[in-house]
């Protein structure tokens, strides 16, 4: 057998066990394999793999769906989505576009977002948190998304772990600027917040961990 | 007994996320611990710390699934590169994958898929497992897989294959006594065979694990107990190949760490019978 025999056989096994199962691909096999429910097998226990990994990574959305909507919707991810990685890390990190472009509730939307930024803050490299002269430093991985309940939170890592905190829709401008490296004196000069408020909420991400205080701000 | 420039670490666990802390916390004797690569690359700082403390407590080596070895697809060096630096930084005895493919075309199934025995087969093999073990700096050992296909056109036994990817490529084997069982089961065979004709001074490791029944399957879960038959094909191992490295796998419905180690317990009177017959023969 060459080699690109062995490519073609590869081609084909691929085609049968992960694309839309047909009788074609299932016929170019016959010459090839035994037995054919072995084919069966294989083509099930990937798509588990892949489904036990959507859930994993969103439980917060299969408690919102049910069990019977969320494996649904996990079928329906993996059937369109290849993964191209060594890892399965980060292969569901589509499901929340996934859930938009096939127009999907915006509460699931939503809730998925919320656990890929979780996901996300848990996974930031924790040696980065520099910040540029003027500007704060921040927790690794921060970034205000919607949280469960569909309001705003900042998610950012703390300890190592996800964490996150509600911010008041008035705040989000100003920590935004703030996350994105801004400098405070020209971030505080465009919020509408008043300087007790601006001083509370610093005061609340500083104490939570979500922004580290810098000298020039003592 | 040191073979391939590898030591016999006794018995061992496969790391589960969930019982790390309770290692950290109670260090159990364990010969070794077994970490799967993928889990460990690219880790978050937090779970980085505790491999690391891991590492420095007991011996490691590295189980991935990831190297693709029988695949037309070139060697992913990403992978390679990130594994070297994982195998480094945790001071792995060594590194292990499996005699298969998992994908082509760079796209990636995650399945150990099975490859056809042929002489072209073993040529492609043992010629990436050689560049494989260039990149790694090291000696890799190779897993038996359990497989649900044969191809029509092998040419050769699954054993004498491996044996001769041995020789060819200059690798060891991890020889998973459950899966020559599986497989045997689904395929026919005989599993003392399989073990006779692997070569002696190649086995680095074994694996132990539980398989379930579907239908008329028996699947390589990694979810039940070591079944009794399994439990009596590692004694013929350890007869044929001495004392090895032996490792408990589960990966499904995994239960405490106290009841895992009490199914490993389970191997030191076999490791114990076989050493007896041996030093007395």
């Amino acid at each position: 057998m060459r080699r690109s025999a062995l490519a073609r056989l590869q081609r084909t096994l691929m085609r049968a066990l992960y694309a839309r199962p047909s009788a074609r691909t299932d016929r170019a096999l016959d010459p090839y394999c035994s037995p054919r429910e072995g084919i069966v097998l294989y083509r099930r226990m990937g798509a588990l793999r892949f489904e036990r990994e959507v859930a994993r990574e969103y439980p917060r959305l299969r408690a919102l769906l049910g069990d019977e909507r969320f494996a649904a919707l996990a079928r329906a991810f993996v059937a369109s989505r290849r993964s191209r990685s060594f890892t399965l890390d980060g292969y569901a990190d589509a499901l929340p576009r996934f859930i938009a472009r096939t127009r999907g509730s915006a509460a699931a939307r939503s809730l998925a977002s919320f656990e890929l930024a979780l996901r996300r803050a848990e996974r930031a490299d924790a040696s980065r948190a520099t910040a540029r002269p003027g500007a704060l430093a921040h927790a690794p991985g921060a970034r205000v998304t919607r949280g469960p309940r569909r309001t705003s939170v900042a998610v950012f890592q703390r300890e190592g772990r996800a964490a996150w905190l509600d911010v008041a829709a008035a705040e989000v401008p100003l920590l935004c600027s703030l996350l994105r490296g801004g400098r405070v004196d020209r971030a505080v000069a465009h919020t509408k917040l008043s300087p007790a408020r601006i001083r509370a909420a610093f005061e609340r991400w500083i104490a939570a961990g979500l922004l580290i205080a810098a000298p020039s701000l003592e | 007994m040191i073979r391939c420039g590898l030591p016999d670490l006794g018995l061992g666990l496969g790391l589960r996320a969930q019982h790390a802390r309770e290692i950290l916390a109670h260090r159990p004797p364990l010969g070794f611990l077994e970490l799967l690569t993928e889990n460990h690359l690219r880790e978050p700082p937090r779970s980085r710390a505790q491999t690391d403390a891991l590492a420095a407590a007991y011996p490691v080596v590295l189980h991935g699934v990831s190297l693709n070895l029988g695949s037309v697809d070139p060697l992913d060096r990403t992978y390679l590169g990130e594994v070297r630096e994982l195998a480094e930084r945790v001071g792995a005895c060594w590194v292990s994958d499996h005699l298969c493919w998992t994908g082509v075309d760079g796209w990636n199934s995650h399945e150990l898929l099975p490859l056809p025995y042929t002489e072209e087969t073993l040529r492609h093999v043992a010629r990436r497992v050689r560049q494989a073990q260039d990149s790694l700096g090291r000696r890799i050992a190779l897993e038996n897989p359990s497989t649900y296909l044969a191809f029509a056109h092998s040419q050769m036994p699954e054993p004498e294959f491996l044996a001769r990817l041995c020789e060819l490529a200059d690798c060891a084997l991890l020889l998973d006594v459950n899966n020559v069982y599986v497989n045997a089961m689904n395929r026919g065979g005989d599993p003392s065979a399989f073990l006779a004709a692997l070569p002696r001074e190649r086995v680095v490791q074994i694996h132990l694990a539980g398989h379930s029944r579907r239908g008329r399957w028996w699947i390589d879960t990694h979810a039940a107990p070591v079944a009794p038959a399994v439990w009596r094909l590692y004694e013929r191992a350890l007869a044929r190949f001495g004392p090895v490295s032996t490792l408990l796998e589960w990966d499904a419905a995994i239960p405490s760490l106290t009841e895992l180690r009490r199914e490993l317990a389970k191997a030191e009177p076999i490791r114990a019978r076989v050493e007896a017959t041996a030093n007395a023969a």
